[in-house]
């Protein structure tokens, strides 16, 4: 190969099209006194044409293109819903963390709030309403009262009954003294 | 409709766009792919077809810095790569098997192509004759990985030194070091043929 070695790298720069405006203008020069040069342009120009035509890719036939494009949209069709939750994943887990954090927040201050309320039955209550729930109690209590009543009844009638009884001893022991007498 | 304004409907899932997308990069995707598997077609066709499902699937990422088809092309020589570390893996794991396989049968490709000494000293055969082809060919898988790819995007598929040093994530010096002795190489390894021009 008889090309002048300082310009070996350009000449091979200069037949796949890469060289600067500037670096073109010395190498033109340079090309227009060297006949090896231009020999060797002429031989790797023809051996990049012939690895072109030799190696060149065949076109992809138009059933095979619509193959290919029907195959890529059926698998990103099946995939989809995968695909959204996987972009979407770590953006939605915290939201999703937060809102059961708040459903728990709020399920349990609503128990306290009942609690509280079944503790606090009869305050804060209106007067009307204060007196139906007292009226309710009584009724509920009714029977009882009842039972109480008749007891004291009875207890009465024993009463009675104890007095007469002491009033008699008594009368029978004055009899006695007044016999003694 | 520009490149851009594309990329943006493909991102709204419109249907149409996605086709435009396939119709405008689809040959430029496979003819890569055709080179980077040595003409295995159906290599070529599958390999085609996973990355353009990635490039798709990763279309928020492309911040539009290079041009779709150079982002394009850098996914199939990723997905190319990656292919490749596969395939080696699997073959180190069946290797036992392969050595045994080629200890007692022997090598077919050598037999039924038997080198023809003749042809490389006599140009004008390899002028004449079918047998440039296969050369340019055998010279070509003969090259290290780098350089070989190098060449294939240059001179295959008109690509520049700067976009090659993007797809192969290198430096630009680098891809033309690999691109000055790729050429060097063939050059040496077709020396009849280049010279039969001169002969004539």
């Amino acid at each position: 190969m008889n090309t002048c070695s300082d310009h070996r790298e350009t000449l091979f720069l200069d037949v796949h099209e890469e060289l600067t405006p500037a670096e073109r203008r010395i190498w033109e020069k340079h090309l227009a006194g060297c006949e090896d040069c231009q020999r060797e342009k002429q031989r790797l120009l023809s051996l990049i044409q012939k690895a072109k035509e030799t190696c060149s890719s065949p076109a992809l036939s138009s059933e095979d293109e619509q193959f290919l494009s029907s195959r890529v949209k059926r698998i990103l069709r099946k995939e989809k819903p995968d695909a959204v939750y996987k972009r979407l994943g770590w953006r939605i887990a915290p939201a999703f963390g937060a809102c059961v954090i708040v459903l728990f927040a709020g399920w349990f201050s609503l128990n306290d709030f009942r609690g509280s309320d079944k503790l606090s039955v009869n305050s804060g209550k209106v007067p009307e309403e204060q007196i139906i729930i007292n009226n309710e109690e009584l009724l509920d209590n009714m029977e009882l009262l009842q039972e109480m009543e008749s007891l004291e009844q009875l207890v009465n009638l024993l009463d009675k009954q104890n007095q007469k009884t002491s009033l008699f001893e008594r009368e029978s022991d004055a009899d006695h003294v007044r016999v003694y007498v | 409709m520009h490149e851009q304004d594309l990329i943006a409907k493909v991102r709204e899932q419109d249907k149409d766009a996605l086709d435009e997308l396939f119709s405008r990069y689809m040959q430029k995707a496979f003819a890569m792919a055709f080179n980077l598997c040595s003409g295995d077609r159906e290599q070529a066709r599958d390999l085609t077809q996973d990355a353009l499902l990635k490039a798709v699937r990763n279309i928020e990422k492309f911040r539009g810095e290079a041009l779709f088809s150079t982002w394009l092309y850098r996914i199939i020589y990723t997905t190319y790569l990656d292919d490749r570390k596969q395939l080696a893996r699997w073959a180190n794991i069946f290797s036992p098997w392969r050595w045994a396989k080629q200890k007692g049968e022997p090598d077919k490709e050598i037999l039924e192509e038997p080198p023809d000494s003749d042809v490389k000293k006599n140009p004008l055969n390899v002028l004449q004759g079918k047998h440039l082809d296969s050369e340019l060919q055998n010279a070509l898988k003969a090259l290290p990985e780098k350089q070989r790819v190098v060449f294939q995007c240059k001179v295959l598929n008109d690509m520049t030194i700067k976009e090659i040093a993007t797809i192969l994530n290198s430096a630009e010096g680098t891809v033309k070091s690999h691109l000055f002795r790729a050429t060097q190489h063939l050059q040496k390894t077709l020396v009849g043929w280049t010279y039969a021009g001169d002969e004539k």
